[in-house]
């Protein structure tokens, strides 16, 4: 293969990233695809099983996997470990009561070996709302800094008014491509 | 993911072709993982598909709900015991089997729904049953004996609120009802707060505040929780987002929007009226909504749920009102595709195609 051709196909074939998106049901997974996509957010309905969205953004085409955060479904996220370049978490940063529960999930699914090497988002979203947590304090309350097995980073935003949500797309695909084999 | 990106611009095309492979291969690798995933499923489906599955799944389900009563139990003896023979357990203990109990109960539930299709009616009813049982008593329990401030990040605080506390309104002397809501009995009806009433009709936003009417704009974030007897009427302008727990025996109506979802949890013999983006009811049985809503609304371990249209009729709205519905695209008069949506409820429970038996639709009620 000459080098032209083996550079261009490298650079196809790059380009397409995998990213899971989970977190407990509410939280806005769907949200915010369909704002970050453009599309009417009033009509979505909670996910029965997971939808696949693709998201054009700069050269990349991120495929993202939104799977459903229902108790019911959640034993199932594992069917979606496999080779992703990323995971981002969401959360709705106004769910008090449900904290607990969130965090204990996102252990599990820190210590899930699969993930070793992924991206790692936590969206802080709803800030919207007058009862939102911060994103430091749910950092601080989830023990997101003593996590060293992974890059990650935790952003703010809003899927309603869309504040944040290109900043969090921002970091995961340069966070993703400065780790992968890139020739300029 | 463990090729590098020290390697210099210049490297030959070997070093390419060998990176390439390496994608290749990622790919590859990935539609094989796609194929075994399928293969997984369309297995589970099938062994759960065997017969003498019926019985091994109902025993399972008893069993862990066995275990569970055995476990609160222990709780129960080692917290409410004054006779120093029982060792207390440690508060991290007693979360620990809070954990581990929630688990059972979702692992019960998931049971239950991969073998919906090969267990007989009667039977899912029972186990249904069960499992809201347990989760009943956990929840229950959960409340006595876990101290209910967990943590105590302050809502971003509107200063501007007054708290009208209103702790007068239970009468103490009664025993409390089943449900845990009382075991706190500390009222509030703020903005952002309805909880802990007995017997009280409440209309919100606290009238303090509706005078200003900036700060009811404003509101877009509503608890309501620890309820019982009570009715909760809504007036406010628009509502953004809205959660319900722990509600006994009461009615709550909103006469506005909520631009957003209502995430309803472990209410019963409740009736509520509402128009939402979303509506999310979990663990509740006995309940009666009265609803427009422009998705599919959920249940997820329910029993007992009624549905039908809401009552805008009834609840007399005036054309300002209709008109606040329409600003925020709930149009309730004209038939449109939102009208029915309340009919498509989708049971987490009931993943098969006849009818779900935690659910049904209703008349509007008359006057
Ligand atoms: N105020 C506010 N509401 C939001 C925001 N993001 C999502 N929502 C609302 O939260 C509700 C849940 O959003 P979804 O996107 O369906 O949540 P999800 O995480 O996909 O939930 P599941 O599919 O059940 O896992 C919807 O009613 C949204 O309108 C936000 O940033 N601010
Ligand atoms: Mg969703």
């Amino acid at each position: 293969m000459g080098l032209l051709t083996v550079l261009k196909k490298l650079k196809q074939k790059e380009k397409e990233l995998r990213i899971l998106l989970l977190g407990l049901d509410n939280a806005g997974k769907t949200t915010i695809l369909k704002k970050f996509n453009g599309e009417d957010i009033s009509t979505i309905s909670p996910t029965l099983g997971f939808n696949i969205q693709t998201l054009l953004y700069k050269d990349y085409k991120l495929n993202i996997w939104d799977v459903g955060g229902q108790k019911t479904l959640r034993s199932y996220w594992r069917n979606y470990y496999e080779e992703n370049d990323a995971v981002i978490w969401v959360i709705d940063s106004s769910d008090i009561r449900r904290i607990d529960d969130c965090k204990e999930e996102l252990k599990k699914l820190l210590d899930e070996e699969k993930f070793a090497g992924a991206s790692f988002l936590v969206f802080a979203n709803k800030q919207d709302l007058d009862g939102a947590l911060t994103s430091e304090q749910i950092a601080k309350y989830m023990d997101l800094e003593s996590l060293s097995t992974h890059h990650w980073e935790i952003k703010s935003c809003s899927a309603v008014t869309g504040q944040g949500l290109e900043e969090g797309i921002e970091w995961v695909v340069n966070d993703i491509i400065s780790r992968c084999f890139i020739l300029d | 993911m463990n090729n590098p990106n020290n390697n210099g611009n210049n490297k030959g095309s070997s070093t390419l072709d060998s990176i390439s492979k390496e994608i290749e291969d990622r790919d590859e690798q990935r539609k094989l993982q796609q194929l075994r995933n399928k293969e997984i499923h369309q297995q589970t489906q099938i062994d759960l598909s065997n017969s003498n599955n019926i019985t091994k799944c109902i025993n399972e389900i008893n069993q862990l709900e066995k275990e569970i009563e055995n476990e609160l139990q222990q709780i129960d003896l080692s917290t409410s015991s004054k006779d120093s023979t029982t060792t207390p357990l440690t508060i991290d203990s007693i979360k620990n089997t809070f954990n581990d109990i929630e688990h059972k109960i979702a692992t019960m539930s998931l049971l239950l729904a991969e073998s919906n299709h090969f267990l007989p009616l009667f039977e899912i009813k029972n186990l249904n049953l069960t499992i809201s049982n347990v989760q009943k008593n956990t929840n229950t329990l959960k409340d006595k004996v876990i101290p209910k401030q967990k943590f105590s990040f302050k809502r971003a605080a509107k200063s501007s609120t007054p708290k009208v506390t209103n702790n007068t309104t239970i009468d103490t002397s009664i025993p409390s009802p089943a449900v845990a809501p009382l075991v706190d009995n500390e009222s509030i009806f703020d903005n952002s707060n309805i909880k802990g009433f007995n017997g009280k009709e409440l209309v919100y936003p606290p009238t303090a505040t509706t005078s200003t009417s900036s700060s009811s704009d404003t509101i877009n974030d509503l608890l309501i929780s620890n309820l019982v007897d009570c009715k909760v009427i809504l007036k406010m302008k628009v509502l953004t987002a809205c959660k319900i727990n722990n509600i006994k025996n009461c009615t709550i109506i909103s006469h506005s929007p909520i631009d957003g979802s209502i995430f309803i949890d472990n209410c019963i013999d409740t009736t509520f009226s509402f128009s939402s983006r979303q509506i999310r009811i979990h663990y509740s049985s006995n309940c009666r909504f009265n609803i427009f809503v422009k998705s599919n609304p959920i249940i997820e371990g329910c029993n007992g749920i009624k549905f039908s249209s809401y009552p805008h009729r009834q609840l007399q709205l005036t054309d300002q009102d209709y008109s606040r519905f329409m600003q925020y695209n709930f149009d309730l008069i004209n038939i449109n595709a939102d009208t029915e949506k309340y009919k498509d409820v989708n049971d987490f429970d009931w993943l098969q195609t006849k009818p779900s038996p935690h659910w049904e639709l209703v008349k509007e009620e008359q006057e």
